[in-house]
């Protein structure tokens, strides 16, 4: 991690720069002059900067992803007044999420899709004013399986800026001209060819461990299209406890319920609040009738909604492979299983 | 491409409060709406929420909503008065494919609260306006005083093949109000009433124990499974398919339904409960 960069002449690269790890907080500035708040991984979760003090870039993805900053758990849409005022919430607003991984940018553009049918007004205005910036994964953790949805490549992927962090330096490649604009000002010198043999290295490596192939993807829809009486569903539903978690923490999982919140005198707000395909009374009417009642059918529901239904809509998977709904679930349900099956491969 | 808020209602007035039933209100507000028949709204209550409510009025006449009292927002509807106001998002969704079926046969087969959404087509029928060779509407309620729109009934039942019954007479056996029409379900209809199958378009909606039960007897009856068309009911809480809880088989029933043909239903991954074991 702390060899020397060498640096030859006519041997760089005019879209990659070193940013010396004792410049992070020039760039963190920088960042706060156009986009005022800037969120990175802190531990677990992306939180706003503050000191640079232990921030890193290696390592895998956070627990819980960016997307809360681009939809929110909980998003105002509009105030309203007992004498019955309203006051649009929907503002432009800028920032800055630096440190997002493969795995939640591909997240992001699953979102994009639902979000951009409609087109919706919340989400797509904080996608626009939002820069971004991605990091090379240097560690899998044990639940990582991206590679079955292709790996660490950011080819074709959208964001400002790429970090891949050695240590004493941190490589910058420039994905876009906000991306540009932010380089310009701080004066760095370019890459040499070499960073980015050894961050090739880096992903080559990452991927291995993780110990997965690129999945079959019409393979594996064709499975989900045949196999909807399937025994392995039958035994999803007798170990989830239906609490909803994996909902929660998945960087594409996007249903919300709406509730107006007021005060003692009728005045509040609608609010738009997280809410889990996996939870009982999620497919309830008026009449008492519970739609999706069967836990079976709360389970399966949830995985057709990665693996069929998107694809059929959008041609995607609305799954990336970042291993949370594993690492966060009580039950130990682990969707590795169910693609091994899905795929053919040792059930 | 971005648009405006679309979460903010637009004000409409209560002009006129019908009571159907002591549950069951229709409400004209003085906003008048172009739709497609089988198309919903959101009515909004700042406070109190929002909650889907089928279209009664034909297109271009004053908004028209038939609300039963069975939660939050149409529980805070049922306390206003004549003159206040409400919120309205919309019109959202797929309606029925009253179009197509002009020239044949239109058989609608209503239970309950069921008739609104068909409302607007029988009285664009009644009217001239929509041309059907024949239209039957069978119509079912559990019992008489919770049929809805009485008077309505008897003014079609002049031009239009309109046919009644109530699951049982429940008060109604003797005078004041004495029920001399049918009892028994909505689908014993099909045994009286003589239609050729493979020109009628079937137009189903009601509670999803009574659409099972139409949607059997109308492919025992021959009707192509293309033909038979069902407004399902899920909580279309945004209208506008992206808050996920009316999904069903991935489709979101308040963008690409309400209606579908009993043909589409039944190719999804997950069979709507309304249609479980009907073919």
């Amino acid at each position: 991690m702390n060899e020397p960069v060498p640096v030859a002449e006519g041997d760089c690269l005019s879209q990659a720069f070193v940013l010396n790890r004792k410049d992070l907080g020039q760039l963190i500035e920088r960042l706060k002059r156009t986009y005022e708040r800037v969120y990175l991984p802190v531990g677990d979760a992306f939180r706003e900067a503050g000191s640079i003090e232990g921030i890193s870039f290696t390592g895998a993805r956070a627990l819980f992803g960016p997307k809360k900053y681009f939809f929110p758990p909980r998003e105002s849409l509009f105030g309203f007044t007992k004498d019955g005022n309203i006051e649009d919430l929907l503002k432009e607003e800028k920032g800055a999420v630096i440190g997002a991984r493969v795995c939640d940018l591909k997240a992001l553009e699953v979102l994009d899709k639902y979000f951009g049918e409609l087109p919706e007004p919340f989400y797509l205005t904080r996608k626009e004013g939002t820069f971004v910036a991605g990091a090379t994964c240097t560690e899998p953790h044990q639940s990582c399986f991206c590679v079955q949805f292709g790996g660490l490549s950011t080819e074709g992927l959208k964001y400002d800026l790429w970090f891949t962090d050695f240590g004493d330096v941190i490589l910058m490649e420039t994905g876009s001209a906000r991306g540009e604009e932010v380089v310009k000002d701080l004066d760095l010198l370019n890459a040499p060819k070499e960073l980015l043999y050894r961050k090739e290295r880096i992903i080559e490596r990452v991927e291995r461990e993780q110990g997965f192939r690129r999945i079959n993807d019409k393979k594996i829809f064709d499975w989900f299209s045949e196999e909807v009486t399937h025994e392995i569903w039958e035994r999803l539903a007798e170990e989830c406890y239906a609490c909803g978690k994996c909902n929660m923490i998945c960087p594409t999982c996007h249903c919300f319920d709406v509730v107006d919140m007021t005060d003692l005198e009728g005045s509040g707000e609608r609010v738009r609040i997280w809410d889990a395909c996996h939870l009982f009374r999620y497919g309830l009417v008026a009449s008492g009738h519970n739609f999706r009642g069967e836990r079976l059918a709360r389970a399966q529901y949830r995985i057709y909604d990665k693996f069929y239904y998107p694809y059929e809509r959008y041609g995607i998977f609305a799954c990336v492979g970042c291993g949370r709904c594993f690492e966060a679930c009580s039950a130990d349900i682990d969707l590795r299983d169910v693609l091994k099956v899905a795929g053919g491969e040792g059930s | 491409m971005k648009t405006g808020n679309i979460y903010i209602p637009k004000p409409a007035v209560i002009e006129k409060v019908e009571v159907e039933e002591p549950e069951t209100w229709t409400f004209t507000l003085s906003t008048p709406l172009e739709h497609t028949p089988g198309q919903f709204v959101e009515i909004s209550i700042p406070g109190y929420g929002e909650a889907p409510i089928s279209i009664a009025s034909p297109s271009g006449e004053k908004l028209m909503l038939t609300v039963r009292r069975t939660g939050t927002l149409t529980g805070a509807l049922h306390r206003k008065k004549v003159g206040e106001m409400v919120g309205i998002r919309g019109p959202f969704g797929r309606g029925w494919p009253h179009q197509e079926a002009q020239g044949e046969t239109l058989l609608l087969v209503a239970g309950g609260i069921g008739l609104a959404p068909v409302r607007p087509i029988i009285e664009d029928a009644y009217r001239g306006r929509l041309n059907y060779e024949r239209l039957l509407l069978l119509y079912g309620a559990r019992e008489p005083a919770l049929l809805l729109y009485k008077k309505d009934l008897d003014r079609w039942a002049k031009k239009l093949e309109v046919f009644v019954t109530v699951d049982r007479k429940n008060g109604c056996e003797t005078a004041p109000k004495v029920w001399d029409g049918r009892t028994g379900v909505v689908t014993e209809l099909f045994k009286e009433v003589d239609f050729s199958p493979g020109r009628t378009w079937a137009l189903v909606c009601g509670p999803p124990i009574m659409m099972h039960f139409a949607t059997k007897g109308l492919i025992s009856k021959g009707v192509p499974l293309n033909r038979i068309h069902l407004s399902l009911e899920r909580h279309m809480k945004c209208g506008m398919g992206i808050c996920g809880h009316c999904q069903i088989g991935g489709k979101y029933v308040c963008k690409d339904g309400p209606v579908f043909s009993v043909h589409e239903a039944l190719s999804w991954r997950e069979i709507p409960d309304e249609l479980e074991g009907v073919a």
